[in-house]
């Protein structure tokens, strides 16, 4: 069975946007962000995030709306989410980039969305149902890690795979750093006790291999990216034979099969990780702080019979997406893209999701418009100011539209790198922006 | 409009499991993965069809017939069972394919908070029954590719109503001789139900393979599930059956949804029940079929495991979600073994000789 996601206590607020509510918003939160264990620094943090947030909506795309204000008290972060009713809002105004009429010559560090993205650790906009949701998130302060190797005891080849309770997950993750130095891992992994609290949240599952002793041979994690797609780590081994990173393979597999999960991903290979598990949907590129753009392997592999599916194309990227098929294997009906002279919205909308930890922002379209590029370039404009050296745009072929925006996407830069299969409504073709001023 | 609140609405157990998405038919497939014809090797169908009888019956039904219900209990066709197994007409409960059976006997000994025990890899459909009906599947993880008795026996509760086990099993061919069904038996001692699933025992050649119905009369507790979808052919018609002692029969009959099962299911199976010459033809193209496919197989260096039924397992160095994908561009479509627990292994139905040299020229294109 996979891990049981833990119910997460929460606190709501409803009110009209208008600046006289300004205080019960901001007085809201960090009570909030306080009864649920953040520390003084970490509430302010999102206090002044959901100040800017509040401020931005009563200027201007949205005031006078009803606004639903609620803070989710996980055990290792507390998360802020803003929703509200999007059929008379401008939702032009949700691009990250967007500056009121008035305030044209607006410099981008003054972007309220911008100010509230940099005190947060995450920020995040989707669109369900007719609503805006607009998340703001900040993790609880956890020691990092030290960066000295961790003697783990030599274990005999492991015989059990098993949950680790939050002593074991935490060796495990202590004894990551002790394997070869430079290895890449995820950020989080930096912050074990954080780890451990998502684990205990239901938010990552681990398996560890044990020898007959019960000294600790290797693991693995993963975690859920969304319904229907996992995303594991590893398998880490302390010194165990390749059969160990199968069984711990095999073991993942066993728990994932039977649930909604179609995919698995691993965006952080190991020399470990056995062959004949996993498929290489291709690579991206990793800015790292050196300015080296190592290529990183995306792996995957699909948990079901893949019964087909239907991808949209723009004609200028039905070559490379064809071939891309037809290199993994998988049928899908590609239809290609046409136009014949309907009205198009005059602007494009983009949502901006932040992982500052990572440096990573992913770019997910939600209108399409004649400004595409110009929204686009300016986004990139303002990100790579911003520091943030990975940027991404998913683009779901599943959905026509969002096939629009390529043009629109090349001509800024961007670059098709990957599709990941049933990624989100259909496929995503992952694009990934190359170039430009870097951090 | 306001949506539905399924949130509210949907017990937990049902809002946390996964439908199950069948596949497509042939004419999609073929046209989705450009292949001009499609051999299925997924689903253990005898290639040879139904009996003749039963084909004759098949050929043979009057189309106004449609229009009158079925016998609401398949009368007729438990007079045949009983006649051919020396029991009450009454001791067999027919349903729409064996996992309807399944589904009758989980609702008559199970409510929430109980739980079944089987095995972690074998026929998905004893757990998801139990799942998506909040009962607890505890599921024993085979050992050499059996089913463990002595684990099965150890998860034992107060809670515990029913024991399925998949005799011999699919997806592995593995199954339980004679003697250790019996110890099986004495050591629950009558106090829970123990299924045995004998789907595929009409294959079976073994000596020592045990037949359940013999052991109906020592043991009350038992219950014996049939079909007539593999050895019989008629998959397409949605019939099999449970047997068991007439107190234990009588109960699930309870929760048995009657006028279940149409009208040319009933009369074909009538028809195909008492077939043994069919039986021998099937068994010796699964012999050719299953011997030919060892040796491509020794040939090409790969892991199997081939023991009873019309299937056998590969074990593959890649992935068998992968090697599915490959081999219906092939025009071969096999069972990748993932959602049974078997990553990286492919099931395959043993069927016509010139089918399993196609399947095994595909397969070659994967592994060199």
């Amino acid at each position: 069975m996979e891990p049981q996601v833990a119910k997460i206590p929460a606190t709501r607020l409803a009110i009209s946007i208008n600046r006289c509510f300004l205080p019960l918003c901001t007085g809201f939160v960090e009570q909030s962000a306080r009864a649920f264990g953040l520390g003084d620094s970490e509430a302010l943090s999102l206090t002044l995030a959901a100040e800017e947030i509040f401020n931005y909506l009563a200027d201007g795309p949205a005031c006078g709306q009803n606004l639903d204000i609620e803070c989710l008290g996980n055990t290792f972060q507390v998360a802020t989410v803003f929703t509200l009713p999007t059929n008379t809002l401008n939702l032009r105004a949700f691009n990250f980039t967007f500056r009121p009429a008035l305030n044209e010559d607006q410099l981008p560090a003054d972007l309220g969305l911008l100010i509230a993205s940099r005190t947060v650790d995450h920020l995040q906009f989707d669109l369900k149902a007719g609503k805006f949701r607009l998340t703001l998130s900040k993790d609880k302060a956890y020691p990092a890690l030290e960066h000295k190797p961790l003697l783990m005891p030599r274990a005999e080849p492991a015989v059990t795979f098993r949950r680790p309770d939050p002593a074991e997950l935490l060796l495990l993750l202590n004894g990551l750093m002790g394997l070869s130095p430079g290895r890449r891992l995820p950020p989080e992994f930096a912050q074990p006790g954080k780890v451990v609290d998502m684990a205990g949240a239901g938010l990552y599952g681990a398996l560890i291999a044990v020898d007959p002793a019960g000294r600790l041979g290797g693991g693995l994690l993963w975690h859920r990216l969304s319904d229907q797609m996992v995303e594991c780590f590893g398998p880490y081994l302390f010194g165990q034979p390749a059969a160990t990173a199968r069984s711990l393979l095999d073991h993942l597999l066993g728990v994932l099969a039977k649930t909604p999960a179609v995919g698995l991903l691993n965006r952080y290979p190991t020399p470990d990780l056995p062959s004949g598990y996993f498929e290489v949907l291709g690579a991206w590129g990793h800015h790292a702080r050196d300015g080296s753009l190592p290529e990183i392997p995306v792996h995957y592999r699909s948990l079901e019979e893949d019964t087909g599916a239907v991808a949209w194309t723009h004609p200028a990227l039905r070559a490379f997406i064809a071939k891309e098929y037809e290199r993994l294997a998988f049928a899908r009906d590609l239809i290609t893209l046409s136009a014949a002279g309907e009205r198009i919205s005059p602007y494009s909308v983009l949502t901006t999701e932040f992982n500052r930890p990572a440096g990573v922002v992913t770019l997910r379209p939600i209108w399409w418009g004649e400004d595409a590029e110009c929204n686009l370039r300016e986004h990139v404009r303002v990100l790579r100011q911003e520091g943030l050296r990975d940027l991404f745009f998913e683009q779901d072929l599943g959905r026509s539209w969002q096939s629009h925006f390529t043009p629109a996407l090349l001509a800024a830069g961007f670059s098709p790198m990957v599709i990941l299969p049933h990624g989100g409504h259909g496929d995503l073709l992952m694009f990934e922006h190359r170039g430009g001023d870097l951090p | 409009m306001n949506p539905v609140p399924l949130d509210r609405l949907l017990p937990d157990y049902v809002r946390r499991f996964e439908p199950y998405i069948p596949s497509k038919p042939d004419a999609e497939l073929m046209r989705l993965y450009g292949c001009a014809t499609l051999h299925r090797l997924n689903n253990n169908e005898n290639a040879l069809g139904p009996p003749p009888a039963a084909q004759d019956i098949i050929r043979q039904f009057p189309p106004p017939r449609a229009a009158l219900y079925p016998s609401g209990d398949a009368y007729g066709l438990r007079q045949k069972l009983a006649a051919r197994f020396g029991k009450h007409p009454d001791q067999f409960l027919v349903g729409n394919g064996a996992n309807e059976v399944i589904s009758f006997a989980i609702k008559a000994f199970c409510e929430p908070g109980d739980n079944i025990v089987t095995a972690d890899k074998t026929f998905a459909v004893y757990e998801w029954v139990a799942t998506f009906s909040g009962i607890d599947a505890r599921l024993i993880p085979l050992r050499d590719y059996a089913f463990d008795d002595q684990a099965m026996l150890a998860a034992i509760d107060d809670r515990t109503k029913i024991l399925f086990v998949c005799n011999p099993n699919n997806p592995t061919g593995t199954y339980w001789e004679r003697e250790r069904l019996l110890r099986f038996l004495d050591r629950v001692a009558g106090q829970r139900i123990v299924v045995v699933d004998e789907a595929y025992c009409e294959f079976v050649e073994a000596e020592d393979f045990p037949d359940g119905m013999n052991l109906i009369d020592a043991y009350p507790n038992l219950v014996i599930f049939r079909t007539f979808s593999k050895m019989y052919g008629l998959a397409g018609l949605r019939i099999g059956y449970l047997a068991g002692h007439l107190d234990v029969v009588n109960a699930i009959r309870r929760t048995c949804i009657v006028y279940s099962v149409n009208t040319l299911a009933q009369l074909a199976a009538e028809a195909a029940v008492n077939d043994d010459a069919h039986i021998e033809r099937t068994r010796h193209l699964v012999r050719e079929s299953k011997a030919f496919l060892r040796e491509e197989l020794q040939r090409m260096g790969l892991p199997f495991v081939a023991g009873e039924g019309n299937y056998l397992m590969i074990q593959l160095a890649m992935s068998d979600t992968l090697a599915y994908r490959k081999l219906m561009a092939q025009g071969l479509m096999i069972r990748a073994m993932t959602g049974f627990r078997f990553p990286n292994w492919i099931r395959v139905s043993l069927t016509r000789l010139d089918v399993m040299e196609a399947f095994a020229a595909a397969l070659r294109t994967l592994v060199r």
